[in-house]
């Protein structure tokens, strides 16, 4: 699971690739969360190159979005692909964190 | 599908998929990685089955959920814990049935998390539990008795084996 963060103004936006599974959360959770919880600020999640997503990975989000909510910061997701955003679905992810399509809708929605 | 016997339990060890009259066979341990040793298997049972893409994922889905499940709840506080999983389809559905000797644990009666209200008070664990629901139809469960031979053999902390069945339609 590969994992890159980079600033798109005062929005960090990081980019995964690979399979959000329970071996993966498990080695990257930590590193998600520390790159973005501490800053404080604004965050969008490109999820397009993310084949596999099971319910560690909706957690893992969550609570990053919850934890950056708490200084007042948004948490957006990106790009996902069919599968992915089946289980998004399923769980029900998207009502309380915002998918969008693009990252420029993805921007847009966090910087309100 | 075969179940479990004592060979199986003292086995103990991952052994290589096999597919036997077109049903898969899988052994798996109590690590984290035998998830992914799982799921290759799988896969190599699912591809010539030419599935949609949307059916492939909600199995692989149902799997990892299950088996993680398993060797993070099911086999904590002892040892030798296996999976033994296999797999055959139907034509309408791929039937998955998972048996392992850990810690009871039905399905059935797992309590849902309540649907979320708010980022701030939504529930984070079990969100498995849902996926494998609306992913899946006629589940069973049982919790059978210890394999013949096995009983007080491996260090286990619990007596008998959890056996689940679930069929994921074709479409």
């Amino acid at each position: 699971m590969g994992m890159q963060f980079s600033a798109v103004g005062n929005i960090t936006k990081v980019e995964l690739d690979g399979r959000l599974d329970s071996v993966n959360v498990d080695r990257m959770e930590t590193l998600f969360a520390a790159n973005l919880v501490p800053a404080g600020k604004s965050a969008i999640v490109d999820l397009s190159q993310v084949v596999f997503l099971a319910s560690l990975g909706i957690r893992m989000l969550i609570s990053t979005a919850r934890a950056l909510s708490r200084s007042g910061a948004k948490l957006a997701l990106f790009g996902a692909i069919a599968p992915v955003m089946d289980v998004i679905e399923t769980t029900a992810l998207n009502e309380i964190v915002p998918v969008v399509r693009t990252e420029s809708e993805a921007i847009a929605l966090v910087s309100t | 599908m075969t179940s479990m016997d004592h060979r199986t339990l003292r086995a103990g060890r991952p052994r290589q998929p096999e597919i036997v009259d077109g049903e898969l066979r899988l052994l798996l341990g109590s690590e984290l990685t035998a998830i992914e040793y799982g799921r290759l298997g799988l896969a190599r049972f699912l591809a010539p089955l030419a599935l949609d893409s949307r059916v492939v994922n909600r199995i692989e889905v149902i799997f990892e959920e299950l088996i993680a499940n398993i060797v993070r709840h099911g086999f904590k506080d002892m040892t030798g814990g296996v999976i033994a999983v296999s797999a055959f389809a139907k034509p309408d559905g791929i039937v998955l049935t998972i048996e392992d000797n850990g810690a009871p644990f039905n399905l059935l009666e797992a309590e849902e998390p309540a649907p979320f209200e708010s980022l701030a008070t939504a529930r984070i664990g079990g969100l498995g539990i849902p996926l494998i629901r609306r992913y899946s139809r006629n589940i069973h469960y049982e919790r059978l008795k210890p394999a013949p031979g096995a009983a007080g053999e491996l260090g286990q902390a619990h007596s008998g084996r959890n056996r689940l069945v679930v069929e994921v339609p074709r479409r």
